[in-house]
């Protein structure tokens, strides 16, 4: 997420879909996770919302890839 | 539609029960409508029940993709309440209590409400001030609530372990004496079949796949999986896939979709008269008039769309009452299962108009839409009728994410939706 500038221009609409608008996919879905009971690292992961499937994970640093196609119901 | 009384019984006894029509019709759905209502849950089918039966308006299509009350209304764990601390909270709720008090009459539908009194459990000296703070702001909205000590709770739930040592240590809590469970299928096909009598079309098994987009901005039809429909207004009662329908009608919506899970015991003969939920463990439980425990707990922490839980939760709800009720321990689990919730920031519904003209929304209740069905579906009758938000409504609209005027239930009272 980019932070929209600047600041004193932005319109009320502008400012609240930053603060309040997030991706709610349903499924292939990029997200950030961190393994609190462990390594503490972050990472990327790849997942389906729907099946729970995780397609691969990436790092931090790593360009995201691309998403797979959404499959037919 | 045959009315369900003694008399009726009676004489349908005479002949083998075998003169009972369907509690509701199942019609072809006809290519126009005034209003469309998408979604077939108790949000959707309370909106179809209130915009006949109140606003007079009779042509009306509900489109469900699977079949009534086979989402959220039909994964709760059928608690009513209105123990909130905001004023407009506490009015939408208690409206809602107050509609569910006398829905079965008006509904000519039993129901089951049994206001068998929801007691809040407090487990800090910090928890049990807040406690008294947000009884005070209950009775100052004119909502029913008590704090409760120690001993009062342990005659009211003897199972529970509110010993000096006990692995949360009870402070004291509050009692709802007018909370309590209603039927939850009883709820949609109640008004199901007390719609469809006053001329609604129930169609089941139409899902919606898009929607036909007028030159002026607003919504002409709808096309399904049983063709395209069409339509002066719009309402949308779709919980956990708000994001989704929102997206196909070209606007994005302040929610996220969560797993929330619950769990079915085996029966047991009667060991809790009212329903218990702990601020410490998020843990809450009734007993269903089977005799099985109802018990649910937390959301799963990630957004989902599957409508099944995992296991690390699992074992945060089971493990909170085996801790909190040893006796109950060892007691087996028949089901579990997971819903999807539509998750808010504040907590709270949003209600009423949106991006598109003709187009209206029910949604955002999160984890505690069950208690909220006639009051949501009134409130969305309401705005799809006149066309203006009801008062009790006008808070919850959209705008308010743009105004910041958020209606924060998850601080002030700390409720988990």
């Amino acid at each position: 997420m980019v932070r929209p500038e600047p600041y004193p221009q932005l319109t009320d609409p502008q400012w609240g879909a930053y603060l309040f608008l997030r991706d709610n996919t349903k499924g292939w879905f990029r997200e950030r996770w961190v393994h609190v009971h462990g390594c503490r690292q972050w990472f990327n992961l790849i997942r389906n919302t729907v099946s729970h499937q995780i397609l691969l994970s990436y790092r931090m640093d790593e360009k995201p890839p691309q998403l797979p196609p959404a499959e037919l119901p | 539609m045959t009315r369900y009384n003694a008399w009726n019984l009676f004489k349908q006894g005479l002949t083998g029960q075998r003169g009972w029509t369907p509690a509701w019709r199942s019609p072809e759905p006809k290519p126009r409508y005034d209003v469309v209502i998408i979604g077939g849950g108790g949000h959707g089918l309370a909106t179809a029940y209130y915009l006949a039966k109140v606003h007079g308006i009779r042509d009306i299509a509900l489109l469900e993709k699977g079949w009534l009350g086979g989402g959220n209304t039909g994964r709760n764990t059928t608690i009513v309440r209105s123990n909130y601390y905001y004023p407009e909270s506490a009015a939408i709720y208690d409206f809602s209590l107050r509609l569910y008090e006398g829905l079965a009459r008006e509904l000519n539908y039993n129901v089951m409400l049994s206001q068998r009194g929801i007691i809040n459990l407090v487990h800090t000296r910090h928890d049990l001030e807040g406690a008294r703070r947000w009884v005070g702001a209950m009775n100052a909205n004119r909502v029913d609530a008590e704090l409760m000590t120690p001993d009062e709770i342990q005659r009211h739930i003897p199972l529970l372990d509110v010993s000096r040592s006990a692995r949360y240590p009870v402070w004291g809590g509050f009692l709802q004496r007018r909370g309590g469970t209603a039927r939850h299928d009883a709820v949609a096909w109640g008004y199901a079949r007390a719609a469809s009598a006053l001329g609604v079309d129930i169609i089941q098994n139409c899902e919606l796949r898009g929607f036909v987009m007028g030159s002026s901005g607003q919504i002409e039809g709808v096309d399904t999986s049983r063709g395209r429909i069409q339509a002066e207004r719009f309402g949308m009662a779709v919980a956990g896939h708000s994001s989704v329908v929102a997206d196909l009608a070209g606007f994005r919506l302040p929610v996220t979709s969560y797993a929330l899970q619950a769990f079915v015991s085996e029966p047991l003969k009667p060991v809790i008269n009212c329903v218990m939920i702990s601020f410490a463990t998020g843990m809450y439980l009734s007993q269903s008039d089977k005799g099985g425990l109802v018990i649910g707990g937390g959301l799963d922490h990630y957004l989902s769309y599957a409508q099944r839980g995992n296991m690390p939760m699992i074992r945060n709800v089971l493990g909170a009452l085996a801790d909190q009720m040893p006796a109950l321990g060892r007691v087996r689990l028949l089901r579990q299962w997971a819903g999807i919730v539509d998750v808010v920031h504040d907590s709270s519904p949003i209600l009423g108009a949106t991006p598109v003209p003709n187009l209206f929304i029910n949604c955002g209740w999160g984890t505690g839409g069950f208690k909220a069905i006639p009051a949501g579906g009134y409130l969305l009758a309401h705005h799809l009728a006149t066309g203006r938000a009801h008062e009790i409504a006008s808070p919850f609209a959209l705008s308010r994410f743009t105004s910041g005027a958020l209606i924060d239930e998850a601080a002030a009272s700390g409720i988990p939706h």
